[in-house]
């Protein structure tokens, strides 16, 4: 007896620690009126170039710079991550499915990191990349926040000053990893 | 009689082809793209000389980055400084307010969302690129030839050098940086930089002022 209450605590104290830092009040895509499509979109894809100003931060280091976004419709997208400097830090392709690395400077090339920027991008450019994704949507039917995945690579992004439709800063958490990237649109377009 | 006023008739157009090909070379020398070594020991005498009477040089930039995808050029502007011998700062005022401050081997960068501080000398890499940004933007070419390639162009007014890295690693981050100076003063107009990815970035300096006092909080690094 005293041996299963202490199994159910252990089991119990997991849960915690894996819940924190997720959508508690999410709710499943499947459970939303766009299991099958047309959930709300976070990114303009009309736009022809959309450019954030970013911060990588990680530990209590940070790099900051310009994302650059070029989109070719909805599923083509390039993305050239550069800094205020000059300093291009990565440049790659996503279709849909697959990404194409144009260039990566050599503390960024690394598997594990490309794969994660892959799936974020990939979901920022299509929130319900996933079925396994959690959302709470504001009362004007806006996604507030999403949770994808779980362990180790669970992504939470927040979206945040709505205008026009799209959200003005967007922020890409990867709670285990202590990985965060914040996204503020940068109204001035190339020159 | 004919056959006689051929032979002359060939005499002068050999020598006038001769003529012409004289001057061709020697224009080539003076106006195309290769300095005679007497020309290069000549320049870097005059960019040493440069480097030793500049303590300060205060300046414009406009910094112009070319990307493959955008149509037109990403460009900023803002203020220039340098204080011998290894204070570099970059301040940014359009489109945006940021910074970065070289001095020593630290580097601090600064934007809206906060400051941060690196210290270049444990990461050998950076510490060259480091050393090659110094070197680059004060005209102190004189030490590279151990880890650059440096070849000099005469275009006009102006010289160029092209300085190429020999590392593969910096070569991948930095394939080139092409300088222009004034062909009688130094003064470096101009700076190309090349990145490994194949986007350049451009800086110009104009309203060069040298020699006049900078308030030590521009290169504070803490």
């Amino acid at each position: 007896m005293r041996f299963s209450l202490s199994i159910s605590f252990l089991v119990s104290i997991l849960f915690v620690v894996s819940g924190c830092s997720s959508l508690k009040e999410g709710v499943w895509l499947i459970s939303t009126p766009y299991s099958n499509g047309g959930i709300p979109s976070v990114f303009n894809h009309t736009e022809d170039i959309t450019m954030y100003d970013f911060v990588l931060t990680r530990k209590g280091d940070s790099v900051e710079g310009l994302v650059v976004v070029k989109s070719d419709g909805e599923n083509s997208k390039r993305i050239v991550m550069t800094s205020f400097f000059g300093m291009t830090f990565l440049d790659f392709e996503l279709d849909g499915k697959n990404i194409k690395i144009n260039y990566c400077i050599e503390q960024l090339n690394k598997e594990k990191i490309i794969l994660l920027l892959k799936k974020d991008f990939e979901i920022l450019f299509k929130p319900d990349h996933s079925p396994l994704t959690k959302y709470i949507f504001s009362p004007a039917g806006k996604i507030e926040a999403l949770q994808q995945g779980n362990g180790i690579t669970r992504t939470v992004m927040n979206f945040n000053r709505y205008i026009d439709g799209f959200p003005q800063e967007i922020i890409i958490s990867h709670p285990w990893l202590g990985l965060k990237l914040k996204l503020d649109k940068n109204e001035s377009n190339e020159n | 009689m004919k056959q006689e006023y051929l032979k002359k008739y060939v005499s002068i157009l050999s020598l006038l082809s001769l003529i012409v090909l004289i001057f061709s070379i020697d224009s080539y020398a003076q106006n195309g793209n290769t300095m005679t070594v007497k020309d290069r020991e000549s320049f870097i005498k005059i960019l040493s000389g440069r480097a030793a009477s500049v303590n300060t040089l205060s300046a414009e930039f406009r910094q112009t980055k070319n990307m493959e995808m955008l149509q037109n050029d990403m460009i900023s502007e803002g203020k220039f400084f340098y204080e011998k011998s290894n204070k570099i700062a970059f301040m940014y005022e359009r489109p945006g307010k940021y910074s970065m401050v070289m001095n020593g081997s630290f580097i601090r960068m600064s934007t809206k969302s906060g400051s941060s501080v690196m210290d270049l000398s444990a990461n050998p890499v950076m510490k060259q690129m480091n050393d090659l940004i110094s070197a680059v933007f004060t005209g102190a070419l004189d030490n590279m030839s151990v880890n650059y390639n440096v070849d000099f162009e005469l275009n006009g007014d102006k010289i160029f050098a092209l300085v190429k890295p020999k590392s593969t690693r910096i070569s991948a981050i930095v394939s080139q940086i092409k300088i222009a100076f004034n062909k009688h003063s130094g003064d470096i107009n101009e700076i190309v930089i090349t990145e490994g990815s194949g986007s350049s970035t451009k800086y110009i300096f104009y309203n060069q002022i040298i020699n006049q006092p900078i308030r030590n909080e521009i290169f504070t690094i803490n």
